[in-house]
């Protein structure tokens, strides 16, 4: 249980981490 | 009564509080008399920066709250961890970069020069509002930590824990809070990890499967699943990532840290360790939560309660009454905040501004005091009623949804006086009616769905109000801005 919980949120939350930072990166080329 | 867990829980308290703060304060100002001071912030280092971030966020919602919550909707309550991890890229992305590109010292600073003066006095007193709901959400949960020590009533702990966030606030004072909530959430950051392993070590097989089988025999499997069902998702966690994302990112509280940040490029970079530090906290106590209640001698406690009164029953002594410690001391300094911001606001912004500008400094320490000990006793009288931690502090975030909007247009697209005045009135009004009124029923929605009511107006005001309505070009587009950021350099 303890494990399927811990894989599950570690994922999400990087996933979400990853995909802010590659958003931020976007931003960022675009405004040059 | 708990006599040896409850007198090591108070000497941490003495200790590490009042004595700590004694040392730094002295530390402080052996800094100050030497002229090695450098201005407090726009230095710190990414590391600082990142778990400040991370920690400072971290109080009874994160713990107590999410224990509870867990009783009702399973590991889906990791949603509240998960929504400050938004929460935090948003913040190292986006309005933490832009704190620190102004220079600023207060967020409400920034409302003003956008909107002027009205706008600023009015989310400050909205603002009041809210820190007073979280001082009830955090007396009750000293309450919660005294009754499981003392077996007091819930209700009785709240009192008592009044009384003693207000001699917090007297004896330990402000400056210092920051560090030590820093010292004491690593501390019980360590102290759940190790409750995590010691709970698994006592039950039988020495891991968590007897709590799955539980939960599949009682056939609710969905509550291991931090998915849940469609209906949580749909309701819990929505609101959760809408109040926390939309209200939090504009929270002086993690302004703080990204001010003093050395440059834009640490606060980028502290993302990558706040965001995973702060969301896997939310692991450790959804699990502590969901075993509670899997275990029939802690469930006929009740959600409130049978976390903490298993912690205290199965860890050994001296974990049981170091996690505690820390939970209470992180509850305490949150309660010393939430009391001080309300009564600060009431006397400067309100009685200096409105009603007497003259007011001396003593005249204004008095008056800030009387408000610390009013609107600590309205506190305990509101705590006793015990609302739900997770969902009364989605309701009062919801109140700041606006302001981030207001906030974001203002600074990104365009700036108009009335669009924001308006989207803030409509926002707070269709709160208010669908929390204390039959709208909701009326529209044949959940009655629930308040904090996606207030987003939706707020957007619907703030985006349509801005097309539509004449105003001068968003602040970073503006020359003000480009002249303010060339002299910042």
């Amino acid at each position: 249980m303890f494990v399927d919980i811990f894989i599950d949120s570690v994922v999400l939350i990087l996933g979400i981490t990853a995909a802010g930072w590659l958003i931020g990166r976007a931003i960022d080329r675009l405004r040059g | 009564m708990r006599t040896g867990i409850l007198v090591a829980v108070l000497a941490y308290e003495v200790i590490f509080i009042v004595g700590i703060g004694w040392w730094l304060a002295r530390r402080q100002a052996a800094k100050h008399r030497e002229g090695e001071f450098v201005l407090a912030g726009r230095s710190l280092p990414m590391p600082v920066v990142a778990v400040t971030l991370a920690l400072t966020v971290l109080g009874t919602a994160h713990i107590l709250g999410v224990f509870e919550m867990s009783w009702y909707v399973g590991a889906a309550a990791v949603w509240f961890s998960i929504a400050h991890v938004i929460l935090l890229v948003v913040v190292c992305l986006g309005t933490g970069l832009w704190v620190r590109r102004l220079r600023l010292t207060t967020l409400p600073e920034i409302l003003e020069t956008l909107f002027g003066p009205a706008t600023r006095l009015m989310v400050g007193c909205v603002m009041a509002g809210v820190l007073f709901g979280i001082l009830t959400v955090e007396t009750q949960g000293v309450g919660i930590i005294l009754a499981t020590m003392t077996g007091w009533s819930i209700r009785q702990g709240a009192i008592a824990g009044g009384l003693l966030g207000m001699a917090y606030v007297i004896f330990a004072g402000m400056k210092e809070v920051g560090w030590l909530n820093l010292v004491n959430a690593i501390v019980m950051y360590l102290g759940l990890v190790l409750a995590v392993i010691f709970l698994a070590l006592r039950l039988p097989g020495g891991d968590f499967e007897s709590v799955r089988a539980s939960y599949a025999a009682a056939g609710e499997p969905f509550m291991l699943s931090i998915y849940g069902n469609a209906q949580i998702m749909q309701s819990f966690v929505l609101a959760t990532v809408v109040a926390v994302v939309f209200s939090q990112a504009v929270n002086q509280m993690l302004m703080q840290p990204c001010m003093s940040a050395a440059d834009e490029r640490t606060i980028r970079r502290a993302m990558w360790i706040a965001a995973p530090l702060n969301g896997i906290f939310g692991v450790f106590a959804v699990v502590i939560g969901l075993t509670a209640k899997a275990l029939p001698e802690f469930q006929a406690l009740g959600p409130k309660s049978a976390a903490t009164a298993m912690l205290v029953a199965w860890l050994p002594p001296w974990l049981a009454a170091l996690l505690l410690a820390s939970f209470l001391a992180a509850i305490l300094s949150t309660f010393a905040m939430v009391a001080l911001a309300p009564a600060t606001i009431f006397a400067m912004d309100l009685y200096k501004r409105l009603y007497r500008p003259t007011a001396s400094e003593a005249e204004l320490t008095r008056l800030v005091r009387i408000g610390i000990v009013a609107f600590s006793v309205l506190a305990m009288a509101v705590a006793a009623s015990l609302p739900p931690i997770l969902a009364a502090m989605n309701w009062l975030f919801s109140w700041l949804i606006p302001v981030f909007w207001v906030l974001v247009i203002g600074l990104l697209w365009k700036r108009s006086s009335a669009v924001a005045v308006a989207t803030l009135l409509a926002a707070w009004l269709v709160n208010s009616l669908w929390s204390f009124t039959g709208l909701p029923a009326w529209l044949g929605l959940s009655a629930d769905w308040n904090v996606q009511a207030t987003l939706a107006v707020t957007l619907l005001v703030a985006l349509g109000g801005s097309l539509l309505a004449h105003g001068e070009p968003g602040y970073f587009r503006s020359a003000e801005y480009r002249s303010r950021v060339a002299v910042a350099g």
